[in-house]
């Protein structure tokens, strides 16, 4: 009886087996699929990471303290209106009493809409005074979903703000 | 070319690749050209009856007439047409019929809701929920009543509350003293004795009432008497942020004062009354309008 065992003795022949080409196709698709979003991850990088974070939380407190020195003891209310749809132009507006409860001027006030995963979409708009301390901007967000809003206005150099999370529904 | 085509009569253009790779000249399929054909057809028709070809500042009318402003009018004229009904009814039944009514009473609320965006909603708030010297709408507290009827003049007529400038009626002290009173109000308190006598020893209690809650009377309907000063127990600021300075503040300089730079401004503009302005009448809101728009605004408050 006659035994063959070329097969055996060649060192190539495993990979001819389609189970074991079968795995070794699972294994680089796996690779590629990780290479192709980390080459991905990198080119689409929206920003969102502040570039100092570490210094700006070092001066957290710091930042905290100047601010309530700092602070006029205004009311600033902004009227966002709810719901919020998407590409539906909808009037936002700011109104600023002072510590007595009599509106206020600044010298500039803008809506700023941040989508948090998205730096590319964030848009801002200036507010128009509509009367003393009343201030108006016409918005129209372009994509559902959540929001970070922030209205700031600017007198004498001093920057103060107000922010809320929003979300925007489908019109 | 021809006297050297190597396949004549099979009606091929002469240009020949690769010895036998011939283009032929064979006509577009039947199909297309009826497409072809009835597609310029369609042109010319269309072009005939709609305005289509611009010739300077105008177009070719068109043999039908017909314009956008008036597919537009017609549309609107549909609208109202569903809307009829419902506007006659509205004009036709009192603002408590119209509540009674609950088919009524949701397009009422509907087509207030415009309303309310287009002519209150800057002040008062996108949902009435006021803001920083505007009261808000949505609470049961009222400085003119929460009545239907009440709601109505306020939006007819409009509303200027008045309150003297004091800062040269009273002392320093009994600024501070009146100040601090009605804060302690406004906390829950029940105000100091020497509080409550300085407040109607200086008449204030000609306006906010007797128990300083803004009322003067109650009538047997169970409407209000009031003239649209604040509640000042209910811990409601008209003027926010509230607090020791704002009271000073209202008290110092009063409310829409003249000659009185830092008087409050309080006046809500009247969307009912009749201005002429170039020989017609022009309102802001028609009387249909200001009824549901009070209906809308009584249901934001829940009314009282």
């Amino acid at each position: 009886m006659q035994v063959h065992s070329e097969g055996v003795a060649n060192p190539t022949s495993a990979l001819r087996n389609p189970w074991v080409l079968a795995v070794i196709a699972a294994l680089v698709i796996v690779l590629s699929v990780n290479a192709i979003f980390i080459y991905l991850a990198f080119m689409t990088n929206p920003g969102l990471v502040n570039a100092n974070y570490y210094e700006r939380g070092q001066e957290f407190e710091q930042t905290i303290v100047s601010r309530q020195l700092r602070d006029p003891g205004w009311l600033m209310r902004a009227d966002i209106p709810q719901p919020l749809m998407a590409g539906v132009e909808t009037p936002i507006r700011l109104v600023l009493v002072d510590r007595a409860g009599q509106p206020v001027d600044v010298d500039e006030a803008t809506f700023y809409a941040y989508r948090p995963s998205d730096v590319a979409r964030d848009f801002s708009v200036t507010m128009v005074k509509e009367g003393t301390g009343r201030y108006v901007a016409l918005t129209s967000f372009p994509l559902i979903g959540v929001w970070d809003t922030l209205v700031a206005v600017t007198v004498e150099d001093e920057e103060y703000s107000i922010g809320e999370r929003i979300s925007v529904i489908r019109p | 070319m021809a006297e050297n085509n190597p396949f004549p009569g099979e009606n091929n253009t002469g240009h020949v690749w690769d010895d036998n790779l011939r283009e032929l000249s064979n006509p577009p399929p039947r199909w297309w050209m009826i497409g072809f054909w009835l597609s310029l057809l369609f042109v010319v028709v269309y072009t005939t009856l709609y305005p289509s070809w611009p010739i300077g500042q105008q177009a070719t009318p068109g043999l039908l007439g017909w314009t956008q402003i008036q597919e537009f009018e017609r549309r609107v004229a549909q609208v109202e047409a569903r809307r009829a009904p419902f506007e006659e009814q509205i004009a036709n039944l009192s603002a408590e019929e119209i509540i009674a009514d609950p088919g009524l009473l949701q397009y009422t609320l509907a087509s207030a809701k415009v309303l309310y965006g287009d002519y209150c909603a800057a002040c008062h708030g996108s949902g009435g929920q006021g803001n920083p010297s505007y009261p808000v709408l949505a609470d049961d507290d009222w400085l003119y009543g929460g009545s239907i009827a009440r709601i109505k003049e306020s939006i007819t007529n409009g509303r200027r509350g008045a309150m003297t400038a004091h800062a040269d009626l009273l002392t320093e002290a009994e600024v501070d003293a009146l100040s601090t009173w009605v804060v302690e109000l406004a906390e829950g308190g029940e105000g100091s004795a020497e509080g409550w006598d300085l407040y109607r020893a200086k008449a204030c209690n000609a306006c906010h009432g007797e128990a300083a809650d803004g009322v003067l009377a109650t009538l047997p309907d169970g409407e209000i008497v009031t003239v649209g000063a604040a509640n000042l127990t209910d811990g409601i600021w008209r003027f926010e942020p509230g607090g020791y300075e704002s009271a000073r503040h209202t008290i110092l300089y009063g409310v829409n004062q003249q000659g009185v730079p830092q008087t409050r401004d309080a006046v809500m503009p009247a969307f009912g009354t009749v201005a002429r302005v170039d020989d017609v009448e022009v309102r802001k809101l028609s009387p249909e309008d200001i009824k549901k728009l009070a209906i809308y605004v009584h249901q934001l408050g829940g009314g009282s």
